[in-house]
């Protein structure tokens, strides 16, 4: 079975989630301290009632109806089992029409626990898919952080469909984040 | 240095586009759609992404739009990207992997060729049963 290499991996998959429950707002916070890893997603979309809520761990269960007949939902079901691989924590939490909050942590000592992998590249992927929303990224790393917002990027270069403005924001981010693990060490 | 702001990221962005004499107004637009479902993202999508945007960015091409969407329905040939280059068939290519990413780029947008061994045309048998 091949399941996602890297956090950042996991990090992409979730946020589609948020996106595909029409979020206007989804919050996504990295926080790395202290050889702890922990990831936040939080967004504003349709959310889920408790029966939904319920199924979502099953991997058979999906919401999306994107194929009429497949009845598969990895996503979620990839996140529950790497966390329980290495010992870490994780839920969720939804209201309908509210929306829905995820979290999991891991001990990074866990020789389990994937590589946060390519970040910036993760976070490019998230902020430059099509719709209005906003994303609001928060990364900390030991006592420093950056934080950058969807919005203020659009805003920045009125478009995130043309392949230079996406290897633009790529940069940017690229090296917000070599430079804060620089300055971390 | 300071920290990197928005204001670096524009003129990131226009230096780009001078040096590249872009045009805004310039008409059809390339379209590269990468399939970052999960079966995509667990086959690599990110890193085909990455290489799309190195090569075009190499060969300094312009126009072309670079967008993603869900799985395609074919999970067994993933990551699975859609090339639509004016004036030819739209193409959805299978095992995209960032060799193949850079093939596309030179083969398909730059030569106006097809990567014939690589090109897809039928979802999953079931989602056409």
């Amino acid at each position: 079975m091949k399941m996602h290499c890297t956090l950042s991996d996991y990090i992409i998959d979730l946020v589609q989630n948020s996106i595909e429950a029409q979020s206007s707002l989804i919050e996504v916070d990295v926080l790395e301290k202290d050889h702890v890893i922990k990831v936040h997603i939080s967004d504003n979309g349709t959310g889920m009632d408790e029966e939904t809520l319920a199924k979502v761990r099953d991997p058979f269960f999906t919401g999306g109806g994107k194929h009429d007949r497949r009845k598969v939902g990895l996503g979620i079901s990839f996140l529950a089992q790497c966390v329980a691989q290495c010992g870490g924590k994780w839920d969720i939490s939804s209201e309908k029409g509210t929306g829905t909050s995820l979290y999991f942590s891991l001990e990074q000592s866990n020789p389990d626990v994937p590589p946060v992998g390519n970040l910036a590249s993760a976070m490019v992927c998230c902020m430059v898919l099509q719709g209005s929303y906003d994303l609001r990224f928060r990364r900390v790393y030991g006592n420093d952080s950056y934080s950058v917002s969807r919005l203020e990027l659009l805003e920045t270069l009125g478009d995130l469909q043309d392949a230079q403005s996406i290897i633009a924001v790529r940069t940017y981010l690229r090296t917000l984040e070599k430079e804060l693990l620089q300055k971390g060490k | 240095m300071a920290k990197l702001t928005l204001a670096d990221l524009k003129k990131l962005r226009d230096e780009k586009k001078k040096e590249l004499g872009r045009r805004d107004t310039e008409g059809k637009t390339t379209q590269i759609i990468i399939g970052m479902g999960t079966c995509g993202i667990a086959a690599g999508a990110k890193d085909s992404f990455d290489a799309f945007l190195d090569e075009i960015d190499a060969k300094g091409l312009t126009d072309v739009a670079v967008t993603q969407t869900g799985c395609m329905g074919l999970c067994h040939a993933e990551p699975t990207v859609e090339v639509i280059v004016p004036g030819m068939p739209a193409i959805v290519y299978g095992n995209v992997k960032t060799d193949v990413a850079r093939r596309i780029v030179n083969e398909h947008l730059v030569e106006k060729k097809l990567v014939n061994d690589h090109v897809f045309d039928k979802p999953a048998a079931d989602i056409i049963k």
